[in-house]
């Protein structure tokens, strides 16, 4: 047996320490959550969570299609692929590349080249805009530093349909861009972004979100537009057309409700498509309709006329002798009938035929002032305050400014220059029984639950004839289109009334010989106007620049088709259609 | 019947502690076995289902039990007391060094984070890898015992006993040293444990332990990577090292766990921030998914296994039982220590896995053949046997 023997004391000794220590760990561990507990779970907190912003939903445009909406812009969410260099090992970069390429359509070194330019970032865009397929496989690679996630983009489905009034929006951070609808509601639009705070593992990849600390994101509203679908694309049809027959520099037009005031059709051509604006020139970014004033010239006439009417200067019956073509007055210049020769007419007819003479001399009997008051009060040179960003004034000088060449001149659309929106809403009270409205081309606004959350209602400016007045004005414009200037916009099946007018444009010193607007402005059907459209066309050089050939079949064809997509029922006697 | 009971104990006592020893020590390895699943349930996974740590973990951990349920029936006075020299002890003792040589012959040989610690064997597929600091550390312990018990011992001779034994210890920490330093200082730790038990003089061993002191303090004094995890221990907020980042993790991970832990399986220092989470800071991640309150538990079941490991060793028929026994549970138990010492940044940051529970093949078989042997030895050797022993 062993000499010494084994004392137990020493088993106890060490056995006995050995707990000790145990208990001292467990002191020590007692000590440090009490003491450093929250500090360290506070850096805990900084160091492993994460705010992931979850982007909301901007909010769509929309214009009427029979009873339903068609989207015209909305955000859709498209997978984006991007690469983590920081996580990409080096020595297998070259391999990634080349997988990564197969699969984007791209070339292996252009996707390197990207990658080594921003070594130090974390988020490297290799394709925006993949496809379903491609992020599946790009996901199926299984790799590190690869990563696939969705960002709304934005879309417009019908492309060019109603692009000058949607436009687009501001690029983020840059001031004085954007246009159209997209700019003036831009905040209405806007998504307010979610916030999802996560827990991440050591690479910054969620492991586990924290719900309780979760900002859900608010979708941006959605807007829906007067615009009606088919009268939308029959105004561009007609604008596409005019502008290609004339050759013209460009051309405009609206269509409005004149009972509500309602846009429901505005376009200007050449347009852009709004997914591509950038590659489109400035000028046919414009929303022409309100942003470029222009002389109007005859189709001016019917307003200085009704108010004159309604003034009691004269009534459309009051004969006048129109000087068989040529005016001279004193002090005053020379007025014509662009070679035609007229002599006693009744207002009625000056009118109908678009006598200068007739209205320069029912603008001597008015005068300066009142020609001035009717111009302002139907809105000529006044912001209508239509919510499009960019709208011009147009110019009715100050009355001070105005001398004795202005009397006669100012009646038949000369020294004023207004925008499409203007004549035509102007054109509406003539016919709407008097009353001149707020134009409108938002209709509702839907929050992201598509409830209402505005409505526009119908606001009157100011009346400006009497209803009477108005009907009797009416009659007078159908009389132009039925044997009058304005034959070209004659329908078969429905009424129609309307003014031509063929305007010279300005130039730097007098009139630019040769160039012209041609614009017509008409509507149906006589008895209770459904629709009103105005269409201009700028410096036309083909085919006539008369309004009454450049411009009134083109709004016939818009009128026939609202008619039809309003479900009018025609109005025309079946004897009086006249075969074409 | 109980020839050299000491203690008066009688051998039912022996078997129920015995019994619950291996009970304790099988909790332990079920407990393992879920926080590897929930530390491992990380960042790095994928690839073979044979290379995922947590996998391996459970296979290691049902065959350390299997080790554990058949090596306590073993005769082990029989098998290393027979003869007049520890003829056996010696033998495995030379194999576990001779392994430990392998270890620096390449292509068997198998380096991680730059530390040659591993041989490995098998298809490359399915290479099982071998740590054989971890077999040097039981055999050590066993050839010592077993020497320093033999009958014609004289434990109190300096010459014959204590320099021959200090040689032999030397030897097997300059194998280690450079590869393992926290290993071979645990082989140190354990060897004097077993001098000391075995009736070496202390002075003898107060001698040594300063001298050890002093070389230590050398050691890593002179080595900056070392000193900066001596620093870290002290400060590791004040330093960006990876010495002083492990300390912080494991910090933050304790914060994290605060008294009642985060829940199993929703931690997140695990998650790629601490490293070696299943192996040397897995008592960290098990604080912040259990809290103070878990890891109260997790120390009170270490207590049970000492206590128990304690009265086996008491009761051991036989001075080798009782040297090997008290040895090998002291071993297991500092281990356990300095485990939790590390995590809870008391200790400098030293890779030591948590006996039983962290992952790591060889230490799991290697400690349940150990606590085995404790359970084994305290029995009284069987009756075929006995006439070898009180022959000697």
């Amino acid at each position: 047996m062993h000499k010494q023997g084994i004392k137990a004391w020493k088993h106890s000794l060490v056995f006995i320490l050995l707990i000790l220590c145990i208990g001292g760990l467990a002191v020590r561990h007692y000590l440090l959550v009490r003491k450093d507990g929250q500090m360290l779970g506070e850096l805990a907190r900084r160091q492993q969570q994460m705010t992931i912003i979850d982007p909301g939903r901007p909010g769509g445009i929309f214009i009427a299609s029979g009873r339903s909406c068609t989207p015209i812009a909305i955000s859709r969410q498209a997978p984006l692929c991007f690469v983590d260099p920081s996580l990409a090992p080096a020595d297998q970069l070259d391999e990634i590349c080349r997988k990564l390429g197969g699969i984007l359509g791209k070339e292996a070194h252009e996707l390197r080249g990207a990658i080594t330019r921003r070594p130090n970032s974390r988020f490297v865009v290799l394709a925006k805009q993949i496809s379903g397929e491609q992020a599946k496989a790009v996901k199926a690679l299984n790799l590190q530093c690869v990563g696939v996630v969705h960002e709304w983009r934005r879309e417009y489905p019908a492309n060019e349909l109603c692009a000058t009034v949607v436009g687009f929006p501001p690029a983020p951070g840059v001031a004085n861009t954007g246009a159209g609808i997209e700019l003036t509601y831009k905040d209405l639009l806007a998504a307010k972004d979610g916030m999802m705070l996560s827990l991440t593992d050591a690479i910054r990849r969620p492991v586990e979100p924290l719900d309780d600390r979760r900002v859900l994101p608010e979708d941006g509203s959605n807007i829906v537009l007067y615009i009606d679908a088919p009268v939308q694309e029959a105004l561009e049809k007609a604008l596409a057309a005019a502008v290609e027959k004339h050759q013209a520099q460009w051309a405009n037009g609206i269509v409005v409700d004149p009972k509500t005031g309602a846009i429901v059709a505005m376009a200007s051509a050449p347009s852009f498509n709004p997914a591509d604006y950038s590659s489109a020139t400035p000028a046919n970014r414009t929303n022409r309709a309100i942003t470029v004033p222009y002389e109007p010239g005859s189709v001016a006439k019917p307003i200085f006329a009704a108010a004159a009417v309604e003034a009691g200067i004269v009534t459309y019956e009051t004969k006048i002798f129109c000087e068989n073509g040529t005016y001279v007055m004193p002090r005053a210049g020379r007025v014509s009938d662009h070679g035609e020769a007229h002599g006693w007419l009744t207002v009625r007819d000056g009118i109908v035929f678009s006598s200068n003479i007739c209205m320069a001399k029912i603008g001597q009997m008015t005068g300066n002032e009142r020609l001035y008051e009717i111009a302002t009060s139907f809105g000529l040179g006044r912001k209508s305050g239509i919510d499009l960003p960019g709208e011009d004034a147009g110019i009715v000088r100050d009355l001070h400014k105005w001398n004795t060449y202005s009397t006669p001149r100012v009646p038949f659309g000369q020294e004023v220059s207004t925008t499409s929106l203007q004549l035509v809403m102007a054109f509406s009270a003539l016919v709407n029984g008097g009353e001149l409205l707020q134009p409108r081309v938002v209709n509702r606004v839907l929050d992201s639950q598509q409830r209402v959350v505005w409505q526009s209602e119908r606001t009157v400016v100011r009346r400006v004839i009497s209803e009477g007045v108005s009907a009797q004005t009416r009659s007078v414009l159908a009389d132009v289109v039925e044997r009058g200037t304005g034959k070209m916009a004659r329908m078969n099946r429905w009424t129609s009334f309307g003014k031509t007018g063929t305007a010279q444009v300005p130039g730097p010193r007098g009139y630019e010989p040769g160039a012209y607007t041609g614009s017509f402005i008409g509507g149906s059907p006589v008895g209770e106007p459904r629709v009103v459209c105005l269409i201009s066309v700028f410096k036309p050089k083909r085919a006539g620049y008369y309004g009454s050939t450049v411009a009134a079949p083109y709004v016939k064809d818009v009128l026939e088709q609202a008619m039809v997509y309003y479900n009018v029922p025609p109005d025309r006697p079946e004897g009086q259609e006249r075969r074409r | 019947m109980n020839p050299v009971n000491d203690d008066g104990l009688d051998s039912g006592a022996s078997q129920r502690a015995g019994q619950g020893l291996l009970i304790a020590t099988l909790g332990l390895l079920g407990l393992g076995v879920v926080m590897v699943h929930s530390a491992a349930a990380s960042v790095a996974q994928g690839g073979e289902w044979y290379a995922r740590v947590d996998v391996r973990h459970t296979f290691f951990a049902i065959a350390a039990a299997a080790v554990l349920m058949t090596v306590w029936r073993l005769d082990f006075h029989w098998f290393f007391c027979s003869g007049k020299r520890p003829v056996k002890a010696a033998v495995l003792l030379a194999l576990a060094l001779g392994l430990g040589l392998l270890v620096f012959v390449p292509g068997v040989g198998h380096s991680v984070g730059g530390f040659y610690r591993w041989i490995r064997l098998g298809p490359a597929k399915y290479q099982v890898s071998f740590q054989p600091s971890e077999l040097i550390k039981l055999a050590l312990v066993i050839f010592l015992a077993a020497w320093l018990t033999r009958p014609q011992v004289n434990t109190r001779s300096f010459l014959k006993t204590f320099m021959p034994a200090m040689l032999l210890i030397a030897a097997c920490m300059a194998l280690i040293i450079s590869q393992d330093f926290g290993t071979s200082m645990l082989i140190a730790a354990a060897a004097g444990m077993t001098l000391f038990l075995a009736g070496v003089p202390w002075p003898y061993l107060g001698g040594l332990v300063a001298t050890a002191g002093l070389g230590f303090y050398c050691f890593v004094f002179l080595n900056p990577y070392r000193w900066s995890r001596i620093e870290a221990m002290f400060d590791p907020w004040s330093q960006n090292n990876q010495a002083a980042y492990q300390a912080r993790m494991s910090l933050t991970a304790i914060g994290r766990g605060g008294w009642y832990g985060q829940g199993l399986g929703k931690g997140i220092v695990k998650q790629g921030f601490l490293p070696e989470d299943t192996t040397d800071f897995l008592v960290s991640a098990f604080c912040e998914e259990w809290g103070f309150r878990g890891h109260l538990l997790l120390m009170g079941m270490v207590v049970v296994w000492t206590i128990l490991a304690w009265r086996l060793a008491l009761k051991a028929p036989t001075a080798f039982g009782k040297v090997v026994s008290g040895s090998l549970a002291f071993m297991i138990v500092l281990q356990m220590l300095l485990h939790i010492g590390v995590n809870l940044v008391v200790l400098p940051t030293k890779g030591i896995g948590f006996p039983f529970m962290s992952a790591g093949g060889t230490s799991l078989i290697i400690m349940a053949a150990a606590t085995a042997i404790i359970v084994s030895v305290s029995r009284s050797p069987s009756d075929g046997r006995r006439s070898l022993i009180e022959m000697n």
